[in-house]
């Protein structure tokens, strides 16, 4: 894919499964909700998760976007990237509001999320990435051959 | 869950993330379709794939198998385990038939690989998961 559909495919996704370094050499994968910033995917997470653990031990992580269900339809973005932990609150806050409407489509906050992301903004942490490498690949582009 | 439901939790699904280790100190991570060999998780790749040049090197690896989209619904597997490979070109094609049968159910015919089996099996290599450690969760029914 070209950057510009590279861009497209991650804005046209708002889910990614996280891999970074575990404490005992293994690596460690979780799926998580992001927003695209500046062009990137941005995450929030709980300061205390194993994931934000790892990546204050190494900042080193590689995130996978992928659709398709068949071999031939497959179409995916790997980033390897280091992250950049940012913990102030407003900016914490915006994320999350930024992630929620990436999954849900609409701006507004779903109404059970209305004082809840205030609360636990305190105890999340935004995860940005500076982009070491992208990777993408599109097998519609095959023709339905392997 | 008990590891009952993690077994049957991973029975049914199919595809998988797959975490190694790549050359630059960074993970890798891609879409895998799995299988059982016996009760043991199993995939194959092409022996030049990353993946596979990763796991040659570094055998460790982390496979996690999630589903659902809120938060209330969130069910997953995540098991950290160490690469044994899978060479023997009848154990590889054993591979290869179980990753088959649990894409696209037992009675699965040749016909569903990407290429003659024994054109697969002379350019894959089979990979069965030692599994070290199991993770799991199921938010489901918690809201």
């Amino acid at each position: 894919m070209s950057a510009a559909e590279v861009a497209a495919f991650l804005a046209a996704h708002s889910r990614m499964q996280v891999a970074t370094l575990g404490p005992t050499g293994f690596p460690h994968l979780v799926a998580v909700d992001y927003a695209v910033v500046d062009g990137v995917p941005a995450f929030v997470s709980y300061a205390r998760a194993q994931k934000v653990a790892n990546l204050r031990r190494d900042p080193r992580l590689a995130c996978l976007v992928e659709e398709g269900d068949a071999y031939h339809e497959l179409r995916g973005v790997e980033i390897e990237a280091s992250v950049r932990l940012v913990t102030e609150f407003d900016h914490v806050l915006a994320l999350s509001r930024a992630v929620v409407a990436a999954a849900t489509g609409r701006e507004e906050l779903p109404g059970f999320l209305a004082g809840e992301l205030e609360r636990i903004t305190p105890h999340r942490v935004a995860v940005h990435l500076d982009v070491v490498r992208i990777r993408s690949w599109d097998h519609t582009r095959l023709g339905g051959a392997w | 869950m008990t590891p009952a439901e993690v077994a049957a939790f991973l029975r049914r699904h199919h595809t998988m993330a797959l975490a190694t280790h790549g050359p630059g100190g960074f993970p890798h991570v891609v879409a895998m379709s799995y299988g059982f060999v016996g009760d043991r998780l199993a995939f194959w790749g092409d022996r030049r794939s990353q993946k596979i040049v990763n796991l040659q090197r570094d055998g460790r690896l982390g496979c996690l198998v999630d589903e659902g989209d809120d938060h209330g619904e969130l069910a997953g597997v995540h098991l950290a385990g160490v690469a044994e490979f899978v060479t023997d070109p009848v154990e590889l094609a054993a591979v290869g038939r179980a990753v088959l049968a649990q894409r696209f159910g037992p009675d699965a015919g040749p016909d569903r690989f990407p290429a003659p089996l024994d054109q697969l099996v002379a350019r894959r290599i089979g990979v069965c998961v030692r599994v070290e450690r199991t993770a799991s969760w199921d938010h489901r029914g918690r809201r």
